[in-house]
């Protein structure tokens, strides 16, 4: 093969400043999009000094999510999810943790993931938990996320003192090897992705800070963090985000002696989505579960595209489960890392690292993420942001739907925030969706 | 817990290694250079985002003009047409062959009047537009120039794409009307006419397409594919035209399924063969050597079932196409695999663009996965493949030899039935048709058209047109064409037009050519012991031989099955699929030649003692031929015989079709196994057990 021309970056620039004819190469450069602007090209010359050494997962979950309150409800919906096909279950139950457990049991004998999700944790269950079978304990990921309920609700869960106490405590006993953590919200209320990357690390960091000492120094206190987080918008953006979550969680796991692997489950932001032309969501869940899962994603979770506006829709629930399946199942992609070399994600990746730790540093150096959530400043930095994003957004051109597009009588539930007068100890962190002020005025709601 | 060390919040303390060059192969290499790895363009999509252009076309001209009109008005920014079958392969609507496809898979065109319509209030000068055919070329091409000429828009201003790209027809697609030797000379007078006289249109579009949709390899599309390329550059150079003459207007067209690292490799690792294909051919303009492309999601990973999962599909190719560099794109709708698309699923197939476009931010940077390890590792091993089978090619004479002999398409069929008994062995899974599978609870509303209407309709146009154009006129410029086509003195395409404009129709100025090239109809190959090779070990495969065991031991022979495709429908994937694996479950396999009649099929039935007859249908023409056939069965006495349907048959359909004597019926995604047994079955034949 003939010998091919090779260029240096400031020879292919001056080759675009020719070929644009008088428009200058400034002109490429993109507009300031999440903190930084994209240049028209990346080569070698953009590689950061340091790149993670994080492999793919060889397997990718197909979570189905489920919500419940009692033992023979939340069965039928387990085994309506086995029956799809699902091998990863996220559990959020809403009634007593000690009731949880029959249920528990009974999914530990499938080969399946439960990973739990609890507003509160008894005693009775941390008691007897520990006495259920070891091969039904490696199924199980308990979800007590009392910082993600604060952001999410206003409240802490009893008060600090006693919610942390009482996290510090369910870890010893129950002996967890993984610490599991939901940081969806940061996203869904307008958050940037450095904003996303930071507050997930000084969320952690708190968490990280209650870990009990091990038994032995030769032992791990723990040696998995899962993090449940939605992917939205720019392609390699998030793309990128995921890796960079990756390696943040992996890195400090390092700060605190702690050789971790970091699982990150992805699920379709609910920022973009519309109540109307709920199919343009499939479209939109379908490139964002694709990035969750070229960035490094362990699960991906369905969004169905009309979940804004109906309950139980079987079949748009089996359709968006379906999404999940082939991008697991048809691309080939499962285990391998095609950002992995590349010039623009490794530049993005180290970005999005850089940024979210300088931004992390910040705020332990002003006390914290529990300091920063109580004085509101999380919450008014993820609303600037959201106002930024919605000037944007606003400033697009949007075409009101004809009057057939917004029928609202398969509607079984409101796609519209609404305000629920409630004493809290903080600002919460609302799902903000962009399109929401439209469809208001258009649905004349 | 023991504190942290003090840390400094920097990027010092993330935990990694030093960035390490695993391959320099492609290092330097930059978009709008030689070998152009990462794009035939220095801007790409940074300056100018790919253009969206949605293969469309059905009915009646007029109906495909409003939905033309529509769709630039939604943002589409070209055309491309969809012609139907009677069109591309030479025959006006009213002929007795063409009945059965009239506006079904895609538009009928049989006069300058028809190309007229199809471009009213469309501003010819102005949209760029791409026309897919191939067999019928002269007289489309023609009809269009000729159109344009009738707008006030001289043929140098046109802009866009015709296909013309006969050899993978006779690989593959099968919409060829004169034989191989005679089709590449038509070919390269339509590219010696553009050369001359449209410099801004594309005279090519080398298709890699129907090659990948009828189960070529990644390698096999990328190789055979680059290969034509190089036997139209010989062909155009043979014309006296030089590689830079034709270089720059040349294009490609690149199937684009669900694996995704091999598209992206594929898309890549042309430009850069191409490149050194087109040095090889003594080019020295750069944009000869630059690879431009257009790109279709595929079809034949669309499924019947679950169709809405085929939104997710699309996407994920479209980003592929788009991550690969492609020039233009069409995505296709959610709905392809069972009828027309809506106005809703067009928009959503068309959306899919503009959301890549637009909010995931896909136009930049250039070349996003530019240093990827292994997307450069992939790039480079199909590099090598591809140029092993493009030497191969080359040694052996080229590529029309290559085509002659029958080897390509053979291969083809081989990766293609290896794929469906994957399938079936669930080795490939198929989300919804053979893992996660689960019930439908509603249909989507698909899209049905009365297309009888449009044969009435395109019949009357036809004898209206022929009443009113100056007979003597027409008849002498057919003459001219006739004369043109034995003696070569004059360009096919320029005498084309003059015929077009003396209101010949389509039909005419393809029999007066079929007068002096003949009208090419091969006979059918096939593969066996391939189907059998993914399965022998599946429960289901095992009992199907032994069922096809025992009735040979009852009956002293095998069953004998007549695979036929009748109509202008040449889709013939699922034949050889069918076909290769019905002889390894103990069937005596017997295929028809392309484009039967249904009385053909009769006597064929006959005179070989057929006990099935199963005749496949991927564009429509059931409802006409099926009821034919049945007909033509019961008058030679052949009532016995079980009559089987296979293919894209709709549900409102199914009923009248058991109505006029079809015994079984099977749709898309049916698993084969269960095929031959349910085969067996309908010849009483109890299924064997272990």
């Amino acid at each position: 093969m003939e010998e091919p021309m090779r260029f240096n970056a400031q020879q292919w620039k001056q080759l675009l400043q020719w070929q644009l004819d008088g428009k200058s190469y400034q002109e490429l450069i993109s507009p300031e999009i999440e903190g930084i602007q994209i240049k028209p090209f990346y080569d070698a010359e953009d590689l950061p000094k340091t790149v993670p050494d994080l492999e793919h997962p060889k397997k990718v979950y197909l979570q189905e999510r489920i919500r419940s309150k009692d033992d023979q409800q939340g069965w039928i919906s387990a085994q309506e999810a086995l029956a799809k096909g699902a091998d990863n279950l996220r559990i959020t139950w809403l009634g007593s943790s000690t009731d949880a457990l029959a249920l528990m049991n009974k999914l530990g004998a499938f080969p399946v993931v439960q990973h739990w999700v609890f507003y509160s944790v008894t005693e009775e269950f941390i008691d007897q938990f520990s006495r259920l079978s070891p091969a039904v304990k490696d199924t199980v990921r308990i979800e007590w996320d009392p910082l993600a309920m604060l952001a999410i609700t206003g409240n802490w869960v009893t008060t600090q003192q006693n919610d942390l106490a009482h996290w510090r405590q369910m870890h010893s006993l129950l002996a967890l090897d993984h610490l599991c953590i939901d940081v969806s919200r940061y996203q869904e209320s307008g958050g940037s992705i450095i904003q996303q990357l930071a507050y997930t690390m000084a969320q952690l960091e708190v968490y990280f800070n209650l870990l009990p000492e091990p038994l032995k120094s030769s032992d791990q206190v723990i040696s998995q963090v899962h993090v449940y987080t939605v992917n939205s918008g720019d392609y390699f953006m998030e793309m990128a985000k995921i890796k960079a979550l990756r390696w943040l969680v992996v890195s400090m796991g390092s700060w605190y002696g702690l050789s971790l692997t970091c699982h990150v489950t992805v699920r379709p932001s609910r920022r973009n989505k519309t109540a109307y032309h709920t199919t343009q969501n499939t479209l939109k869940s379908a490139a964002e579960l694709l990035s969750g899962l070229m960035g490094g994603a362990s699960a991906l979770a369905p969004l169905a595209h009309n979940e804004l506006i109906q309950s139980g829709d079987v079949q748009a629930q089996q359709e968006a489960f379906h999404q999940l399946a082939i991008l697991v199942h048809e691309t080939g992609l499962v285990g391998q890392d095609l950002g992995a070399g590349s010039y623009y994600v490794a530049y993005l990746t180290d970005q999005w690292a850089q940024k979210a730790l300088a931004l992390n540093q910040s705020i332990r150096n002003s006390g914290g993420w529990i300091k920063a959530m109580n004085q509101g400043i999380i919450q008014q930095k993820i609303e600037q942001h959201h106002e930024k994003t919605l000037k944007a957004y606003q400033a697009l051109e949007r075409k009101q739907p004809s009057d057939k597009d917004l029928d609202t009588t398969h509607w079984t539930k409101s796609p519209f925030s609404r305000f629920v007068p409630k004493k809290t100890s903080i600002a919460l962190l609302p799902v903000r969706r962009l399109s929401e002020a439209d469809e208001r005025k258009w649905y004349r709601l | 817990m023991v504190p942290p060390v003090k840390r400094k919040g920097t990027h010092d303390e993330l935990q990694g290694s030093a960035f390490v060059e695993q391959a320099s192969w492609h290092q330097g290499m930059i978009a709008g250079k030689s070998p152009f790895l990462r794009g035939p363009y220095l801007s790409m999509y940074v300056h100018k985002p790919w253009t969206i252009r949605q293969y469309a076309g059905f009915s009646t001209a007029a109906q495909s003009n409003e939905f033309y009109k529509k769709n630039l008005a939604a943002g589409q920014t070209g055309l491309s047409i969809a012609f139907d079958l009677p069109t591309h392969r030479g025959y006006d609507s009213a002929a007795d062959e063409a009945v059965a496809d009239v506006g079904k898979a895609g538009v009928a065109i049989d006069t300058l009047d028809d190309m007229c319509a199809l471009f009213e209030g469309i501003d010819m000068s102005k949209v760029s537009v791409s026309m897919t055919m191939n067999g019928a070329v002269l007289p489309i091409m023609a009809f269009y120039i000729a159109a344009a000429q009738r707008q006030g828009v001289e043929q140098h201003q046109l802009r866009g794409t015709i296909q013309n790209d006969i050899l993978k027809e006779f690989m593959v697609r099968n919409t060829y009307i004169y034989p191989p030797e005679a089709s590449m000379e038509v070919v390269a007078q339509v590219m010696e006419y553009c050369t001359h006289k449209m410099p801004l249109f594309n005279s090519i579009s080398i298709s890699g397409y129907h090659l990948q949709e009828a189960g070529a390899s990644t390698a096999q599309e990328l190789a055979y594919t680059l290969a034509d390329g190089w036997a139209y550059v010989r062909a155009a150079q043979e014309k006296g035209l030089s590689v830079d003459d034709i270089g720059p207007r040349l294009s490609f067209f690149w199937g684009i399924s669900m694996r995704c690292v091999d598209e992206l490799a594929k898309l890549r690792a042309a430009r850069v063969l191409w490149c050194r294909i087109m040095k090889l051919m003594g080019a020295k303009n750069e944009k000869s050597w630059a690879l431009k492309t257009h790109a279709q999601t595929s079809g034949w990973s669309l499924t019947a079932q679950w169709p809405k999962n085929n939104l997710t599909r699309t996407a994920v190719e479209a980003i592929s196409a788009v991550l690969g560099g492609t020039q233009s794109l069409h995505t296709n709708s959610f709905d392809e695999a069972l009828a027309l698309p809506t106005d809703d699923s067009a928009r959503w197939a068309r959306n899919t663009q503009i959301y890549l476009q637009g909010e995931a931010g896909l136009t930049r940077p250039i070349d996003p996965l530019g240093g990827s390890y292994l997307l450069e590792e992939r790039t480079l091993s199909l590099i090598d493949e591809a140029w092993e089978i493009i030497t191969e090619i080359e040694q052996l004479g080229g590529m029309t030899q290559y085509v002659l002999a029958g080897t390509p398409k053979k291969s083809i069929l081989k990766a293609a039935a290896k794929t469906q008994a994957q399938i079936d062995a669930g080795t490939y899974p198929i989300v919804g048709v053979n893992a996660f599978i689960a019930h439908e609870l509603e249909k989507p509303h698909l899209r049905y058209i009365h297309l009888d209407e449009v044969l009435e309709n395109q019949c009357n146009r036809l004898i209206e047109h022929k009443l009113k154009r100056d007979t003597a006129l027409c008849a002498q410029s057919l003459t001219a064409l006739k004369k043109a086509a034995l003696d070569k003195k004059t360009n096919l395409l320029e005498a084309s037009v003059v015929a077009a404009h003396h209101g010949a129709t389509l039909g005419e100025i393809s029999e007066v050519l079929v007068q002096v090239f003949g009208r090419y109809q091969p006979e059918p190959t096939g593969v066996t012991g391939v189907y059998q090779a993914e399965l022998k070990t599946q429960a289901s495969f095992i009992r199907s031989v032994s069922t096809g065991e025992s009735w040979a031991k009852k009956n002293g022979r095998k069953p004998k099955i007549l695979l036929a495709k009748m109509g202008q429908d040449g889709h013939d994937r699922g034949l050889y699929a069918v076909a290769a694996a019905l002889s390894d479950q103990g069937f005596d396999v017997k295929m028809t030649p392309l484009f039967q009649t249904p009385e053909q099929v009769g006597y064929m039935v006959q005179n070989w003692g057929a006990d099935l007859v199963s005749i496949s249908s991927m564009t429509n023409g059931h409802g006409a031929l099926v009821p034919s056939l049945c007909q033509w069965l019961k008058k030679l006495g052949l009532g016995h015989v079980k009559v089987i349907l296979g293919g894209i048959i709709p549900e409102n359909d199914i009923d009248s079709m058991k109505a006029h004597g079809v015994d079984l019926i099977f749709g898309p995604g049916t698993d084969l196994t269960s095929a031959a047994q349910d085969i067996y079955q309908l010849l009483n034949e109890d299924i064997k057990n272990d």
